[in-house]
């Protein structure tokens, strides 16, 4: 786990970045990825959080509204896979920035749910 | 007045419950408990539990079924023949248990069977005839004198196995007869019960096969493709087999009926089933009432053992999908496993077909509708008369006995130990391998598909809730089918079923 200060258009962020090829920390990471595609920018920031599936699996229900703040932990998605529903939840505190699926759709493993704007 | 009253209480089911039945009216409940309540896999076991139910109450029109032909069960010639063409046979209002030979029944059962009157278990003529057979199997035999009839205890006994009228009895006394031959024939209006066309489903071995289907168009084989060496874990878990095979023997099963028991530790039905058929077919029905009741208690059994053998650090072990798998990569993968493991365990090719068209449906994208019904519609449907056509078998006369309880027994034990097995091979695989595997996936190697991997998956978010091990836990899951597949085959060489 990496402790990282980044400063985005004068406003100064501070991220925890985990290294998915370094050996496997216990603690859980902040940021699960860095590398994205770059947003347009739209909002006063250009560090937005995707959040992604962790295994391939249907989407049962969309938790959360476009605008929401949500807190870290906090469910966004519910996700169906072997009869099991899974929960996803929200990496750190922020405000959805955008849905990328809807209840119904059937999702790959590492696809992009839904992207939050942390709050910093 | 009180003979009527009599009557009319011998007309209600009440005259026909036996403590055995309420015995399992309890057992009925503490699983409908577990799957009401705690929720585990309810979806198997509340079937499986209401069918128990139904198995024990004096029923009508369930598990009756139609009259027909009846076969010769050994080689021999027919020593006795108690009815005649003409006479009339009324099964008892309960299916019971009835003895094969002789001399499990005992001389006083057989001389009221003679006389003609009604048995209050197993109703009015229905010993149709007794074969002597050929070759002796080995226990030392008595010869007793019934009534009018000479008999030897190891003499085979023929039931009706419904009601109806002899129709014909093609085989005199004294004639010889081979294993399989029609030696009566009944008939009667009644069409048999409703379970006894639906348990046809598990005889045939129809409804394994279409939860495969199903299981194959929910698994995605993704995490396994970039990870193969999971597969190694379903191979660890069949030590449960083998530990329990040496435990059978020593408690005393023959070696055929121990291979047969053994298997139940790979928790895997469909195979229990048929290696019981082809090697102990006596034990069918409490071999198959063990191996599913196991698959429903999974939740229950697995996890005190996962974690007792796993730290907290391990249980948080994250699994990552090594890289990104093509969708041609995962069609290859779907026809290469087909292609070989059929090649290498043919009496496997019905699972392994179906199980691996259901992910080929699910991977290929232009099938979603069929990808869809086998993973919803069909494996739903297929799951109610499965779960209920393996509880209808679980009747208190057949489950209550110590053989029974001994073969359940085993089955814990056998389970453990595939369980304990699998969690072991993965840490020791820790030991050499720089990309960790969580420990927990190891249990998955029983191949209760997909009800293991559920539970590595529930295991692994208790320790860390953003854990998602499902989908590599499939990968043990499979490879635990394929290598009980491959110990039932070794099982069947070594022992050469003759039946």
């Amino acid at each position: 786990m990496h402790h990282l200060k980044v400063t985005v258009s004068g406003t100064v962020y501070e991220v925890q970045v985990e290294l998915l090829d370094a050996p496997v920390d216990a603690a859980k990471p902040s940021v699960q990825q860095v590398k994205t595609p770059p947003l347009p920018a739209t909002s006063n920031t250009g560090a937005s959080q995707p959040i992604l599936s962790p295994l391939a699996a249907s989407v049962v229900s969309i938790d959360t509204t476009l605008g929401a703040q949500v807190q870290a932990g906090q469910t966004v998605v519910t996700l169906e896979a072997m009869k099991m529903n899974t929960i996803v939840t929200a990496s750190e505190a922020g405000l959805v920035k955008g849905i990328e699926v809807a209840a119904g759709d059937t999702v790959e493993e590492g696809q992009v749910l839904i992207t939050i704007d942390p709050i910093s | 007045m009180s003979d009527l009253l009599q009557q009319l209480y011998a007309n209600t089911g009440f005259a026909h419950l036996d403590w055995r039945m309420l015995v399992m009216w309890l057992v009925v409940a503490g699983l409908l408990y577990l799957a009401v309540f705690r929720k585990f896999e309810p979806l198997l076991l509340v079937p499986i539990a209401f069918g128990a139910l139904l198995a024990n109450l004096p029923t009508q029109g369930i598990i009756n079924q139609p009259a027909g032909i009846i076969r010769a069960g050994v080689d021999g010639h027919v020593a006795h023949s108690l009815v005649s063409v003409g006479d009339r046979v009324e099964l008892g209002a309960v299916e019971k248990q009835r003895p094969a030979t002789v001399g499990e029944l005992g001389a006083a059962d057989l001389q009221q069977l003679l006389s003609g009157a009604v048995h209050p278990k197993y109703g009015q003529n229905t010993l149709l005839q007794i074969l002597r057979p050929t070759a002796s199997d080995g226990t030392p035999v008595k010869s007793i004198q019934v009534g009018a009839l000479n008999v030897h205890t190891d003499d085979v006994l023929v039931w009706a196995n419904a009601s109806g009228r002899v129709v014909a009895l093609p085989l005199l006394v004294g004639e010889a007869c081979v294993a399989g031959e029609a030696v009566a024939e009944l008939h009667s209006a009644h069409t048999g019960g409703l379970f006894h066309y639906i348990q046809l489903g598990i005889l045939l071995e129809l409804f394994p096969p279409l939860i495969f289907l199903g299981v194959g168009a929910l698994t995605d084989f993704g995490p396994l493709i970039a990870n193969p060496r999971t597969l190694l874990l379903g191979g660890a878990a069949q030590f449960g087999v083998f530990a329990t095979y040496i435990g059978a023997q020593w408690i005393g099963f023959t070696g055929q009926e121990s291979g047969a028991i053994a298997i139940i530790g790979g928790a895997d039905g469909p195979t229990s089933i048929f290696l019981a058929n082809a090697l102990a077919p006596e034990l069918l029905a409490p071999i198959a009432v063990a191996a599913y009741s196991y698959m429903a208690l999974v939740p229950v059994i697995q996890p005190p053992v996962m974690r007792a053998l796993t730290t907290q650090k391990e249980r948080r072990i994250r699994m990552h999908s090594l890289r990104k798998v093509s969708r041609l990569e995962k069609l290859i993968f779907a026809l290469m496993v087909t292609i070989s493991c059929i090649l290498l365990v043919p009496a496997a090719s019905p699972l392994i077909g179906m199980l691996l068209l259901g992910n080929f449906l699910r991977e290929c994208k232009v099938a979603d509708r069929l990808s869809k019904a086998a993973q919803n519609e069909l494996i739903n449907v297929v799951t109610i008369f499965l779960g209920t056509s393996v509880g209808i078998t679980m009747t208190g006369d057949r489950f209550i006995r110590t053989e029974t309880l001994g073969i359940l027994l085993l089955g814990v034990i056998a389970f453990v130990v595939a369980t304990a097995a699998g969690v072991l091979m993965a840490k020791g695989m820790n030991v050499f391998s720089k990309n960790k595997i969580n420990p927990l996936i190891g249990s998955a190697g029983v191949s209760a598909v997909p009800m293991a991997a559920r539970v590595s998956q529930v295991e692994g978010q208790k320790a860390d809730p953003s854990n998602f091990l499902l989908m590599h836990a499939m990968g043990p899951n499979v490879a635990g089918v394929i290598g009980t597949a491959l110990v039932a085959g070794y099982f069947l060489t070594l022992m050469g079923g003759g039946h």
